[in-house]
Formats: structure tokens, sequence, C-alpha cells
């Protein structure tokens, strides 16, 4: 389970980037205050922050740049209202994972953190989904021991809604994440490979279209089977 | 060419010319004094010979014992006499009717000689006498020529001297002062040269410090010294790189807290707008949600979207009191008054604090929606500061002929770094109290405002943990044309 800490001075935001990393799976310290937020990075070991920018004591920019002269590696991702590119830039260049503008859904935040865990090392390269198991690294699906043949868009599609269990995904949520940010086609194609995916691996009972929404991979408790 | 090389030029060329004609004048006058002096001599000498001939005829006839020596005789007596011994002169000629009876020395009747011999005879029988500088065999010589009486013949004698000294000295002269007027021209050109260049040198630093500016550094600044011109184009220099430095400042001021506003801005905007979305998408992706935790999610949304609602009216009037035009009437204070604590009266009721209300009965020139704007915002700031059970006053008096408009609390005060930022747009001391009432940092950035659009002064003064004084400064004066400002500024804007 991953550690992460929030830093951000207001308390409305805080609730809801707390309850946002408890529907991710994540446990999670938070702190209000820039100094405070550096001697917590130093004690205790995250695997992740969560950085407003605008802070009192001390603003976001120089948090990473104290805890980054510390020799402390941890990712870390800016929270800010300032979105003009310059802003941005000076937050990458500090040594920022990511940069993401407020406001935003919680859904954005959580592919976001999912994606820096993972490039720094930490996110899981084998999901397991009842008979399902994928290797991220091989990029192989194996369905009751099976190797079940997907496109790599198919694929990625999976692995998106076997990280994200029991969350409903938008259209656009998939089209950022699994198309990317350019791509101008249509949602229709989204739907056509969600379907794929779910005939391919016999997921009616478990992949659910939500009207109006998107779609929602029900969890999976493993152990009892109960998959609804 | 150069400016320093053009005045130094032309100064060396005048003072050269100076020099010039000074050498000119004196020597000419020297060497006119010269040939005086000669001449004089030379008279002189004529004159002693003229003398002596005239003698020698006499003691030769007395010598003869004759009673008149015949005209041969005297002519005999004369070519036997003169000798170039007997006189000073290089050339002595004694004429009778214009034939040669005597000479002595260089002829100067003979060969070419420019010498009009007739001529010359002519005028000396005329003017008994004269003397004239004329070349003979190419030196100058002073030619004295007279009639002369001897024994009752008349005779013309013609003596030269030769003068050649003088005319050596004077090239001598030339010569030495041509060359001491070079000696002297190259030092006056090296000092010339060399002070023409000290003194335009603060041309050059004052071009090098435009041109910085121009490069937009603005922090040269040109020595103030030399002379008169130069101190006036250096205190210019720098007075203008002073006064572009100054503007840009204000430039950068002005632009940095346009900045500042619209980074704050984005901020309060954008925290509950987060809250919001963020509570919102959790409340929609979520499958499974508790009663209690669906509640807790929706009313921190409305609370938020409340918080939203009261940053945008706040910034509507901000807004609105930006660039429109004061609608500007005559208010008596009581009505105002009266308005303000009408709209105050439930909370004041319920929370029990007492509104000390003291008025003179103005009547002020103001833009009534605006004035009202400015005094809600202030007593609310107060009823927001005091606890239950206290006592805020609002009270209009005359000073020196200002209208001051007071409002008092005994509430929780400001310490004195958040008064320094009272009126700044979204400074809040205690953000969580602040949006707990409400608040969003606006609110004396708003009643700054509308005083400075009234022309009025707005004066904050705080006690921590004491009370807070608001006072509104208005002049007169100003108010009564504060009307006509108001359209000028709007034809500005425009």
């Amino acid at each position: 389970v991953f550690r992460i800490l929030i830093v951000e001075d207001d308390i409305n935001i805080t609730k809801m980037l707390e309850a946002a990393l408890a529907i991710g799976g994540y446990t999670f310290d938070s702190c209000d205050d820039g100094n405070e937020a550096v001697q917590q990075i130093r004690r205790d070991k995250y695997d992740l922050v969560l950085l407003d920018v605008m802070l009192p004591g001390m603003d976001g920019f120089a948090v990473l740049d104290t805890i980054r002269s510390l020799g402390c590696n941890t990712p870390v991702i800016f929270l800010t209202a300032l979105g003009s590119v310059a802003d941005k830039v000076k937050g990458l260049r500090g040594g920022a994972e990511d940069y993401i503008v407020k406001p935003f859904e919680a859904m954005e935040l959580l592919a976001r953190i999912e994606v820096v865990l993972r490039r720094a090392g930490k996110g899981a390269t084998q999901l397991q989904y009842k008979d399902i198991c994928v290797d991220i690294g091989k990029h192989e699906v194996m369905k009751d021991g099976k190797l079940i043949a997907l496109t790599p868009k198919e694929f990625d599609v999976l692995v998106f809604f076997m990280r994200n269990p029991d969350i409903v995904i938008t259209r656009e949520q998939l089209l950022l994440n699994v198309w990317g940010f350019n791509f101008t086609g249509e949602s229709r194609s989204v739907d056509i490979h969600v379907q794929q995916v779910r005939r391919k691996l016999s997921l009616q009972r478990s992949l659910f279209t939500v009207p109006k929404i998107g779609y929602r991979l029900n969890a999976w408790t493993g152990a009892k089977g109960d998959f609804l | 060419m150069r400016l320093w090389q053009k005045i130094s030029l032309i100064s060396l060329a005048f003072v050269m010319l100076a020099i010039q004609i000074t050498q000119y004048t004196l020597l000419e006058r020297s060497f006119k004094n010269s040939v005086q002096r000669e001449k004089e001599t030379a008279v002189a000498v004529h004159e002693a010979l003229c003398a002596s001939l005239s003698n020698h005829a006499s003691y030769q006839r007395l010598k003869a014992e004759k009673i008149l020596l015949s005209t041969t005789e005297i002519d005999e007596l004369l070519s036997n006499t003169v000798t170039p011994e007997i006189s000073a002169a290089s050339s002595i000629h004694v004429l009778r009717d214009g034939e040669i009876v005597a000479i002595a020395g260089i002829d100067i009747f003979s060969g070419s000689l420019e010498f009009d011999l007739y001529q010359l005879t002519f005028d000396a029988v005329d003017n008994n006498g004269f003397s004239v500088i004329t070349d003979i065999y190419s030196v100058p010589h002073l030619v004295v020529c007279s009639d002369v009486c001897i024994e009752t013949v008349e005779y013309t004698l013609f003596t030269a001297y030769d003068i050649s000294d003088i005319y050596i000295t004077r090239d001598k002269e030339i010569t030495s002062a041509r060359l001491t007027s070079i000696l002297y021209g190259a030092a006056i050109s090296i000092v010339l040269f060399i002070f023409v260049w000290i003194s335009l040198h603060p041309l050059k630093t004052a071009v090098h410090t435009i041109r910085a500016a121009a490069n937009g550094n603005y922090n040269l600044r040109v020595s103030e010294k030399g002379s008169e011109e130069m101190r006036v184009l250096a205190c210019s220099v720098n007075h203008m790189s002073a006064s572009i430095d100054e503007r840009e400042q204000k430039l950068m001021e002005t632009a940095d807290s346009r900045k500042r506003f619209a980074d704050s801005m984005a901020h309060e905007m954008k925290t509950p707008l987060t809250s919001i979305l963020g509570f919102a998408d959790i409340l929609r992706i979520q499958r499974t949600i508790s009663d209690t935790q669906r509640r807790e999610y929706a009313n921190l949304i409305v609370q938020e979207a409340k918080h939203l609602r009261s940053l945008s009216s706040k910034l509507l009037q901000l807004a609105s009191t930006d660039g429109t035009q004061l609608d500007i009437s005559a208010v008596p204070i009581e009505q105002l008054f009266a308005d303000t604590v009408a709209s105050f009266k439930p909370i004041i009721d319920q929370r029990n604090i007492h509104l000390d209300v003291t008025h003179k009965n103005a009547v002020l020139q103001v833009d009534r929606e605006l004035f009202l704007s400015l005094l809600y915002n202030l007593v609310d700031n107060a009823v927001k500061a005091s606890a239950d059970n206290s006592t805020i006053r609002l009270i209009q008096s005359h000073l020196n002929g200002h209208t001051i408009i007071s409002v008092i609390d005994e509430g929780i005060g400001m310490k004195p770094d958040a008064l320094r930022h009272a009126t700044e747009a979204f400074y809040m001391e205690d953000k969580a109290r602040s949006r707990n009432n409400g608040g969003v940092g606006l609110g004396l950035a708003l009643c700054e405002d509308i005083c400075r659009k009234h022309g009025a002064r707005m004066e904050i003064s705080s006690v921590y943990q004491k009370g807070t004084a608001v006072a509104i400064y208005m002049d007169t004066a100003h108010l009564s044309i504060s009307k006509v400002t108001g359209s000028k500024e709007k034809e500005a804007l425009k």
C-alpha cells in the first residue's frame, strides 16, 4: 500500500483529496504548512507528495527545492491554481513529476498518481482480477491459464479498468489515459474497445455500462469470488 | 570631423591669424622706424656734404683771390673734390643742368637702372629736395637729392646710401617670427586640443549613458562636473534616466500588482471550485457510499459554492466600482446611517451588539449605492470582529473642513503586520475565520476603491485585542467638484 503526503492549506480541498485517495486505496497523511511539510517528508518515508504551491510558511516551489537539496527523491505532484505555461515549466524544472491545475476531477488525480508511481518504479507490474492475470512488462493477458490475444489499445483499456476497480470511468478519462491527450477521434471507438475487452475476457457480469457516464469494473473481493 | 577637433582647429586658425597680423604690424612698424632713422641720417649726411661742398668752393675762391669763380672752375673743383672718401654715402653725383659734373661711387644713372633721372631732376627742382628708396644693382639704396647753390651756380646733388642692412634685419626678424609663431602654434594647438577634449568629454559619457538607457539600463549616472553647459547636460541626462527609471519601476509595480491580483483571484476562485469538482466527482464515480459521507460531501459542496457566490458578488462590486461613472447626488448622512443600521438589524439583535449612531446632519455629495456599500462593508467587518454584547459606533463629525465618518468597534483588532496589508485584495489575516464568516478578503480593498472614487481618504487604526477604527476623510470642497472628475475619468477610460 502506498503512502501519500497531502500538503494543502485549504481544509476542504484536503478533505476532498483524502476522500479521493481513499477510493484509490492509498494511505495518507496531511499537513497545511510548508515548513511542517519539509519536516514530515524528512521524517517519514512517503511514496508520493501532493504539494500545493500557495502555502503558508514556505511556498510549494521552495518546499520542493528544500527536499531535493536534502537528497530526498520522493516524487512530487504539484496542485495549483496557477495554470500558466510559465508556472508549469517552473514546477517541472524544479523536479516535480507532474503538475495538476485546480480544479480537477478526483479520477484525473488518481490516474496521474498512478502514472507517477509507475514511472517511479513503484507501480505493480502484474495485475490480478479473478482468473485474469495481466503481466504489464510482458504485455500478456492470461485467463484461466490461457493466453488471450488483445490489441495494444484493448490491453491498455483492460489495465486501466483493473487499476481502477469499482470506480466509474468516463469515456473522456479512457480517451485521455489510453489514447492520449491529443486524440481527436470519436468516443465511439472507446465503446468498441470496451465491448471487445468485455467479450474476449467474458467480463459481461463485471464490466458494467453506467448510463450516461461511462463504465465500471466492479471490485473483485478475491477469496469469496463475489464479483457483482 | 569630431566636434572637439572642429572647435580646436577653428580656434587654432583664429589664434594663428591674430598672431600673424600682430607680428606683421609690429615688424612693419619697426621697419618703418628703421627706414625713417636711416633717412634722417642720410639727410643729415647729405646736408653736411652740401655745406662742405659749398664751403670748399668758397674757400677755393678766397684762396684764388677771385671775386667770382667761373662755372667751369667750379665744375672742375667739384669733380676733383667729390671722392668716395668725403662722405659716408656710397654714391655721390653732382649735376648741373642735367649734366653730371662730378661722380663718386656707383653710377646710379648708367646701365639698366630703373632710376628715371630726368623725372627725378625735375622733381628735385620742384620740391627742393627729396629722398627715395630704390634698388641699385639689386641692393636697396636710399637716394637723397637736393638742389645746392655753389658760388651762385645751381647744382643738383644726389647721394645714395646702402640700406640693405635694415632689409636683412627685417628678413631675419620675419624668419624668426615665423619660426616662433609655428612653435607657439604647435604648443597652443596641443593645449587647445587637450583642453577642448577634456571640456567636451562629458558629452561622451552623456552619450554613453543615453545609449545605456536606450538598451534598458537606467542605473548609470553622469558625474555632474565641468563647465556650466556640461553640468546642465549631465543633470538633464541624469534626470532623464532617473525619471525613466522611476516610470519603469511604477509600470513594473503596476504590472506586479496586476499579476498578484490575477494570481490571488485564480487561487481564490479555484480553491472552492476544486473542492466542489472533487467532491462532485467522488459522489459520481464511487459505487457505494455511506449516507454520512454523502451528506458530508454534499455539505462541503454547498459551503464552497456559497463561498464562490459571495466571492463573485464581491468581485462584481469591485468591477462595477472600477470604470463606472459615479452617480453623485446629495444624500443626507442620516439616511445613509439609517439604511446601514437597518440591514444589520437581525444580526445585531441576535448577537446583542449595540450599534451607536452619532451624526451632525451633514449632506454628502456621493454615489448613494457605492457609499452604502462602503458603510455596509465597514460595519460588516466591525460586526464580524466584535464579540456578542459589545458596542459598535458609527460617527459622523466635522474637522478642519473635512467630513469624517468613522466606524469604531471593540473587537479583536489587527496586529500591525496585518494592518499594513489590510486593504490588499484577497488578504485575510485568518483565512479559516474569514471563510467561516463568509469573507473573501475583498471588503477593505473595495472600501478603499470607493473612497478613492469619491476623492476621500480611508485611514485604519487598530490595536490587537482592543478594537479597530476606520475613518473616512471627505474633503467637502473636493466633493462639490467630484462629479466633474468622475465624468473626466469616464472619458479617460474610453
